[in-house]
This record gives structure tokens, sequence and C-alpha cells, in this order.
């Protein structure tokens, strides 16, 4: 390849010309430099490039669809018919989402009252008290030492919050986009 | 089985059709169909953008219509299925062309993992070139340069020219950072040209060999 050929080449690729302009002048009169047109005009490879670059961005921004489908619109529609919807506002992995994140921040208000001495009081201690029952029911029923429902709980926390953060990942569907 | 009234509407000729719902807005539309779940309403939505989908898809998909087709109503479905939870905070279209592009996403890691012929099919060769370069050849061989670009890159040219899309929304369907759609794009156009302007190269070497 020619020094010259390479510098087409590489015109080419980088050129930024709008499609209108390339219809209304396909042989490069007004875009190409003035050194590589006068070259072009007497080589036909040249032009063959020139004349091949300009069909394929006039042929990029073209339309590609097929033309409106009546048949194609029939059948989504009658699939569509067939098909149960989504109720409004109800997302599984919003709820799941929801859920786990709610399950994380009790078990980690439990973890910590049960393990930090001195944690704050809330509610004048109903709060505590509570949960102070319901760690008392949970040894009761399962016969679990203090310590192990603290890790069970904290283990909880961490699963129920990694099950959050993983769905929070995956949650933006397309009706949460923004204008 | 009988055909549905709205399915009867879509058959119909556009002059045939109820005007009422031709002349709404698209969000006219999309309230009247997840507030009553108006068939036609949703109908004249499919209408209305199926082809610009299908044209994305197409190029997505390398020139397969039939691939594309599939994924079109794919993306109608889903559409009708998840429209009662559309929060309008988006245009229409936009919405649909994220849908679209997941759809195709989903589509290509499946056939990743589970048929590798059609990685193979997207690296077919360009059609021979005649001296004057015909439009369907153009478009075919265009097709096929996309085809074997980046499937993010592909993305960001294909909807760069569908017309009615601007940065901002490409940034949103595609869920990237604006200034990495506008890299994506920058790249995708010059290594779209390098493929083409490659085997521009190779058929004048061909035709210079006796």
């Amino acid at each position: 390849m020619t020094a010259r050929q390479r510098a087409l080449q590489a015109f080419l690729r980088g050129c930024d010309v709008p499609a209108r302009v390339l219809a209304r002048d396909p042989t490069g009169a007004s875009w190409l430099p003035a050194d590589l047109r006068r070259w072009a005009l007497d080589d036909p490879a040249a032009q063959r490039t020139i004349q091949r670059f300009v069909a394929a961005e006039l042929a990029l921004s073209q339309a590609p669809a097929p033309l409106d489908d009546a048949a194609f619109v029939a059948a989504v529609v009658e699939r569509a018919q067939r098909m149960p919807r989504a109720a409004a506002g109800v997302d599984l992995r919003a709820t799941i989402l929801f859920v786990a994140n709610l399950l994380a921040v009790v078990c980690a208000a439990y973890v910590l009252s049960w393990a930090v001495p001195g944690a704050p009081e809330v509610a004048g201690g109903a709060v505590e008290q509570a949960l102070a029952a319901a760690q008392g029911a949970a040894a009761d029923a399962w016969g679990l030492l203090p310590g192990i429902q603290g890790h069970l709980a904290g283990g909880i926390a961490v699963l129920a919050l990694g099950v959050g953060l993983l769905l929070a990942r995956r949650v933006r569907l397309p009706h949460t986009l923004r204008a | 089985m009988a055909r549905s009234r709205a399915v009867e509407a879509v058959a119909a000729p556009a002059a045939a059709r109820d005007p009422s719902v031709r002349e709404l807005a698209d969000m006219q539309l999309v309230a009247r169909a997840q507030s009553s779940a108006d068939a036609e309403a949703f109908a004249e939505l499919v209408r209305r953008h199926q082809a610009r989908v299908r044209g994305m898809l197409l190029r997505l998909c390398g020139g397969d219509g039939a691939l594309a087709d599939d994924l079109a109503q794919d993306v109608f479905l889903r559409a009708f299925r998840a429209l009662p939870r559309f929060e309008r905070r988006a245009e229409f279209g936009t919405w649909l062309y994220r849908i679209a592009y997941n759809v195709f996403l989903n589509h290509t890691t499946r056939t990743r993992r589970f048929d590798p012929i059609s990685e193979r099919t997207r690296q077919r060769e360009p059609a021979p070139r005649a001296s004057h370069p015909d439009r369907g050849d153009v478009r075919r061989d265009l097709e096929r340069a996309i085809a074997q670009l980046p499937v993010p890159y592909r993305a960001a040219v294909v909807l760069y020219y569908l017309r009615d899309v601007s940065y901002a929304e490409m940034a949103e369907i595609l869920g990237l950072p604006l200034g990495t759609v506008k890299t994506h794009l920058h790249r995708a156009r010059a290594r779209l040209r390098e493929i083409m302007l490659g085997w521009d190269e190779t058929d004048d070497l061909e035709e210079a060999t006796p």
C-alpha cells in the first residue's frame, strides 16, 4: 500500500462528515483534503475506496428497519392477550430486596442490643425488653446458647445484607428509568 | 378461535383503525393501556414502535431478520407484562429500547454458552466487491461489520444511528455513564471503518494479483 493510500484510509477512519453532506457530495469535493482529492481523481482504486466509504456511511444513517408490518403487530397483540400481566406497583425483586434489607436491619439491631454493653436505650427499653423476650423464647424453643444466637443472628444479617446488595445491583428495571 | 377486537383492529388498514387511538401521544396510550388494559392502545404502541425496535435488533443481530423479529416479539411481550409498572419517568421509546437491549444481551449470553456456531457465523466473509458498490451488498457488509464489534460498541453505534435517540437516552438504555457512551461510540465508529476499509484493501490486493 502506498503512502497516499494509507493517508486516505487514515483520513476516512477518523473523518466525521454528516450523512447529508456525503449524500450531496459523494466524491469528496468539499470534505476531502485537497491533496488527497487531486490524487484520488486519477486513481481508480482510491475512487472505489471513497465510493464504498460513502455508501457504507449512507447505509448506516438510513433506517435499517423493515417497513411497518401489520402481521407482526397482530402476532404480538394476539400473544399478549393470552398473557398474564404484572400487578401495578408489585415487583418481586423489589419486594425481596425490601424484606432482605429489613431483616438485615432487625438482625443488626438484635446483635447490637445483645452484644454491646451500654448500647443506647430505644423507646425506654421497650425494644431491648422485646428482644430479650424473643431471645429467651428462642433459647427455650431451640435450646440455643446466647452466644450461638448472636452468631446466628449476625450470620443471618450478613446473608440478608448480601442478598439485598446482590439484588440491588440487578433491580434497575427499565420502568425505574428517569426521564 | 375467533380473533379478538384488538387483533382485528391491528390487522385493519390504517384508515379503518380507531382514529381516537391514532391521535393520542405515547404517554396517553400508555396511561390507557395501564389503567384499563386497553388492548387497542397497546396495539397502537406496538404499531408505532415496532419498526425502530426491529431495526435496532436487526443490526444488533448482524442482519439476521428472523432472529431480530423473534427477539422483537419478546421485547413487546415483556413490555406488555411490565406495562403496569412503567412509571412514565422516561420516554416510552427509551424504555422499549432498554428492554430490547436487555433481551439482546440475554440472547447473546445464552447463545455464547450453548451455541458456539452463532459466534462463528458472526465472522462470515464479506460479499465480493463490484466496481460500483451495490446498495444491498453494502448493507449486508455493514451488518456483518457491525456484528464483529464487541457488544457494547455495537449497541452504541446502532443506537447512535437510530435518529431519535440522544446521547443521554443512549446512556440510560445502555446503563452506562455519558462519557463512556461517547468513548464507546467513537471507538466503535473507528473500528467499523477499519473493518470495512480492511475488506476493501483485501479486495484491491486480490484484484491486483493476476
